[in-house]
């Protein structure tokens, strides 16, 4: 078994670990440690973004006086206080462990880099640019994922791209084979209207695929009609372990649907109005959330199920045409601005449904 | 690691076969998890084992024991690798160990670290002690955790030969 000889000395050149212990020999790599361990600890409850300036993370090398002058510090005694962070933080890790936060206020991070280890995430920047700052230079922090962070976990990120690939894969063409059972099989099975009351079908299906998505970082719960008020439950709620995150999932469905008796259209169907009432219903349970887990970071995703036809008035319906069909594939949600400005209501996510069997318009 | 610092395998005291389907798997490891559990010193919560306060306790014990005050340093340089990795990433990275990929190429070997397979690691430790520096007076072994792990990460990634 051979391997190219020179990739780990490429390698070795590269790893902000390595050029650290160069700097500042194993003391700089104790120092590291405990920082990023601190890090880590930081993003158990504050999401990177949340720094939108910036978070630095200091250890003072040697037995030289404290980076941070600790009396205008706040100690940091428990997780918990990370919460309270300022969105320009810089923090000390002493020695014996014990963490010292105040506001960065301006202060340049290179200030820092002769006497200390200097984590920094910039989110100033916007692209939240990782790295460890040395005399010498800076070395950026390896984040093979893409996502802001590489230390901390990738609790809503990670939803948000399991939301992307259920969209794209399972359910644009009802390939879940749960979803696929809420619709009512006309004649040629077109995915023209839904079984009656298809939406506790469309949340099994959505939960069916966190479950299994989102098994990476440890324990994740993805309940089914959480109670969230006394009188109506968020869809999912999905939790992740070892960390503040919560994120809260609203089902919405769109289209028409079959009667209690399966032998004709249902008297009511759902239309953009439905996807509202999910906006205003997500923010409460959002509010009710916030009470009942205090000190914890909660985000809220609206999910719209689209199965929107043009000229489908009749069950089980005849010709129906292409552009009929295809009619509302690319057509938005008309939210009407009731989407409230809160950085905790993410934007609604719309799974488009496409029918089977009719060929999309060529002129789309 | 231990490897790494030129010590014996062996002197864990327990070895690896490979599933059928290419993970390493320890029984004694396997056996130990329960017993801890039993014992009161782990907590399984969902899908994650937490050290309760009574394990603590007694971690803090066994640390201080002399079988033990050795391999300190090599649980500590594992463990640092999940500071900046995650725990499916450094199963990944795994994956592409010398001895576990030969098991999985032939189908014929069940047991890790055998001597053709200590030999082929030792050959990666070589280069990697060259590449990271620092000789045999190193005391904290995170820096050449970190690249081989790096290493075994990007080994997917590159084209490698596969030789009997």
């Amino acid at each position: 078994m051979s391997y190219d000889r020179e990739a780990m000395a490429k390698i070795a050149e590269q790893l902000f670990q390595v050029h650290v212990e160069r700097a500042h020999g194993e003391e700089g790599v104790t120092r590291l440690r405990s920082i990023l361990a601190c890090v880590k600890r930081v993003y158990e409850v504050r999401s990177p973004l949340s720094f939108t300036r910036a978070l630095v993370v200091v250890a003072a090398l040697g037995e030289t006086t404290p980076a941070l002058d600790h009396a205008a510090c706040s100690a940091v005694s428990s997780t918990m206080d990370f919460a309270g962070l300022p969105d320009d933080a810089v923090l000390e890790v002493t020695a014996d462990g014990s963490v010292w936060a105040r506001s960065l206020d301006g202060q340049a991070y290179e200030d820092f880099a002769g006497t200390c280890v200097v984590y920094v995430y910039d989110g100033a920047t916007g692209s939240g640019y990782e790295r460890i700052i040395l005399e010498t230079g800076e070395v950026s922090i390896p984040n093979p994922n893409g996502y802001p962070s590489a230390l901390a976990i990738p609790t809503f990120w990670e939803l948000e791209d399991s939301l992307g690939y259920y969209s794209d894969k399972l359910a644009s063409r009802s390939t879940c084979k749960i979803l696929k059972s809420a619709w009512a099989g006309d004649a040629q099975k077109r995915r023209l209207v839904f079984v009656n009351s298809p939406e506790s079908t469309m949340r099994e299906s959505l939960a069916q695929h966190l479950r299994s998505s989102l098994r990476d970082h440890g324990a994740i719960r993805v309940n089914e009609e959480q109670n969230q008020s006394e009188t109506e439950p968020v869809d999912i709620e999905v939790t992740w372990s070892l960390t503040t995150h919560i994120a809260l999932i609203e089902v919405k469905w769109l289209g028409k649907c079959l009667n209690e008796t399966d032998s004709d259209l249902a008297s009511y169907s759902h239309s953009d109005a439905r996807a509202r009432d999910g906006v205003t219903q997500l923010a409460g349970y959002l509010d009710d959330a916030y009470e009942r887990n205090p000190g914890h970071e909660i985000k809220g995703y609206l999910v719209v199920f689209d199965g929107r036809r043009w000229g489908v008035t009749t069950w089980e319906p005849g010709t129906i045409t292409s552009d009929q069909a295809w009619y509302f594939e690319n057509r938005e949600i008309d939210y009407q601005a009731v989407i409230p400005t809160r950085p905790d209501f993410m934007t609604p996510i719309r799974f488009y449904l496409e029918p089977r069997g009719i060929p999309r318009p060529t002129s789309a | 690691m231990s490897l790494y610092d030129g010590g014996d395998a062996s002197n864990w005291g327990f070895g690896f076969s490979v599933t059928e389907l290419g993970s390493p798997f320890s029984v004694h490891l396997h056996d130990a998890v329960t017993a801890c559990e039993r014992a009161g010193w782990i907590a399984r919560h969902d899908r994650v084992y937490r050290i309760t306060e009574k394990g603590t306790i007694e971690c803090a014990f066994q640390r201080s024991l002399a079988p033990n005050l050795d391999r300190s340093r090599y649980l500590a340089a594992s463990v640092s690798a999940s500071l900046v990795m995650t725990l499916p990433s450094i199963g990944d990275a795994l994956n592409n160990e010398p001895g576990l990929r030969r098991a999985m190429a032939f189908l014929r070997q069940q047991q890790l670290l055998d001597e053709t397979s200590l030999g082929l690691v030792n050959d990666q430790f070589e280069d990697l002690r060259s590449a990271v520096g620092g000789g045999e007076s190193r005391g904290d072994l995170m820096v050449p955790t970190a690249v081989w792990l790096t290493f075994l990460a990007e080994t997917a990634d590159r084209k490698t030969t596969v030789a009997s």
